[in-house]
């Protein structure tokens, strides 16, 4: 059934290139941030992953992962746009050392098959209930500790050990989820 | 500070200078630590692209793109209709705000043109055999339709109520809103819950109408007058032709997986079977022996195609297949391909092409 899609689009379909890029947009654009840490600069990096792959569509091979080569796509534009970048904060030091120094920290394949992003919403309601609201909280309202800390009458303490125990739980998660498919 | 620590402040912009050179030196060390930081990086982007709603705009984006590569916009009026195939089976809640917003603003001009409210603030959102559509509503509550289903809902959601039509399959996670209750009317039928998660099941061309509670409280309205509260992982049938309505407890799961992109069977009859893989890869179903109806399958399907899907039952039970294929480069209408059934005692001519293309 992919294979149909990719074919579609060699052809020059716009509606299968449409339903591809209403199914990864958001993914991408998550997955295109992990490398550049701004919002901004992650759409406007997948965009133009959109606009290469139709303008060179010809250059698809249907035998091989669509979405694999889209990632892939996606990770060397980032990681370009990441080299470029000069030292603006201290957070994209932490970013070059891992994703350029040390490349093989960005290997993505393992990730493919796994569905936990897709299933985020339900993963993160899964947490304990502490756990949950405390992330979300951070990540959804964007609140800063202490404002969380405020806000749900506990230390900051206790929302720092939240914050790492949601991700140290979710991270096992994707872990157990199967492998590339 | 330990390093889990030293990661999630990191990524929530907590860290300190000092925690930062710490967090530098322990990503130098080893690189199962970069693995494990790249891992907590991604879910937390990942997360930021998911959950936050607005933080990336899908519609937008495909309008710039679609303009860029000089696509031509479709005409879009009041009435909006969303088809999604299974490919796009998850689409983004930016986007679905964004529908919601079309729904309203074609409302609001024509108020303002001073016509009388009527249909054409409906919205209505389909699913095509074949495909699956995931939608959020203007409130946020979250949509799965089923392939071959309609949602309508007018002008007036989450203002006055929440009210919605649905024919065919859906299921809701409805945002707790105990002011507005959120109401699916189905045929006779009314399914009204408050904050929960329930699946209801209502295809025109199935007798029966099932509403299945998986978390929360709902309760199904029957005519003429008559209120059936629902428990958790308590399913509701009703039949249409002899207007019963029979409650009983199963496993929720059976008939939610379809979201999932699954499809799940549990003792269910040929008949059933079929009708689901007819409707999910939008192929014609011909089972030609009686005797065969009622044979009970149990199995679930993800990512395997319809021949797959075939072989497989093939496999398993005394039956044979046929599929016919149409010649899609031919000019003309796409024809549905085909699939024949009978039972194994009954020779089916080999199937020829078994390949898809």
């Amino acid at each position: 059934m992919r294979d149909i899609l990719a074919q579609r689009i060699i052809l020059g379909d716009p509606e299968a290139f449409e339903l591809l890029f209403r199914k990864y947009y958001l993914r991408l654009c998550g997955f295109a941030n992990k490398f550049l840490n701004n919002f901004n600069e992650a759409e406007d990096i997948v965009q133009e992953v959109f606009t290469t792959l139709w303008e060179n569509r010809e250059l698809i091979d249907s035998d091989n992962s669509l979405k694999a080569y889209i990632f892939r796509i996606t990770q060397n534009l980032s990681i370009n746009k990441l080299r470029r970048k000069g030292v603006e904060s201290r957070y994209t030091e932490v970013y070059k050392l891992v994703y350029i120094d040390h490349k093989e920290s960005s290997d993505f394949e393992s990730l493919l098959g796994k569905e936990l992003e897709e299933n985020i919403n339900l993963a993160i309601d899964r947490l304990p209930p502490g756990c949950s609201k405390v992330f979300r909280m951070s990540r959804v309202e964007g609140l800063k500790y202490e404002e969380i800390a405020t806000a749900l009458n506990i230390s900051v303490k206790t929302v720092e050990s939240q914050m790492s125990k949601a991700l140290r739980i979710l991270r096992t998660q994707l872990d157990e989820y199967g492998s590339i498919s | 500070m330990d390093n889990q620590e030293l990661i999630s402040k990191f990524l929530t912009g907590e860290l300190t200078d000092a925690g930062l050179e710490q967090l530098k030196q322990w990503l130098e060390k080893d690189p199962e630590n970069r693995k494990i930081f790249n891992q907590e990086n991604e879910l937390w982007h990942q997360a930021g692209a998911h959950i936050r709603p607005y933080t990336y705009n899908a519609d937008q984006a495909w309008q710039k793109i679609s303009s860029k590569l000089g696509f031509k916009e479709e005409e879009r009026g009041n009435v909006v209709i969303f088809n999604k195939s299974r490919f796009s089976f998850m689409v983004a809640a930016a986007s679905i705000l964004f529908l919601a917003a079309i729904g309203a603003l074609g409302y609001l001009l024509f108020q303002g043109a001073g016509s009388q409210r009527g249909v054409r603030d409906q919205t209505i959102i389909s699913s095509n055999v074949g495909e699956k559509s995931h939608i959020f509503l203007a409130d946020s509550t979250e949509v799965f339709l089923n392939s071959k289903s309609i949602l309508s809902f007018d002008g007036s959601y989450n203002k006055k109520g929440r009210e919605i039509s649905l024919s065919g399959e859906g299921f809701f996670n409805v945002r707790s809103n105990s002011t507005k209750p959120f109401v699916v009317h189905v045929d006779q039928l009314l399914v009204t819950a408050t904050g929960t998660r329930f699946n209801v099941s209502a295809y025109a061309d199935d007798p029966r109408i099932e509403a299945t509670l998986e978390e929360g409280r709902i309760f199904v309205s029957l005519p003429p007058d008559m209120k059936i509260f629902l428990k958790e992982g308590e399913q509701l049938v009703y039949d249409r032709k002899t207007k019963k309505a029979v409650l009983h407890t199963v496993s929720t799961r059976t008939y939610t997986a379809w979201k999932e992109n699954e499809l799940r069977f549990v003792d269910a009859p040929l008949e059933e079977v079929m009708r689901k893989i007819g409707r999910n890869f939008n192929v014609d179903v011909v089972i030609e022996n009686q005797e065969i109806l009622n044979l009970k399958f149990t199995a679930t399907f993800t990512d395997e195609s319809v021949d797959e899907i075939l072989q497989m039952m093939k496999m398993v039970g005394p039956i044979d297949y046929k599929i016919i294929r149409q010649n899609l480069q031919e000019e003309g209408e796409y024809v549905k391909p085909k699939i024949l059934i009978s039972s194994k005692k009954t020779s089916v001519q080999k199937q020829t092409n078994m390949k898809s293309k």
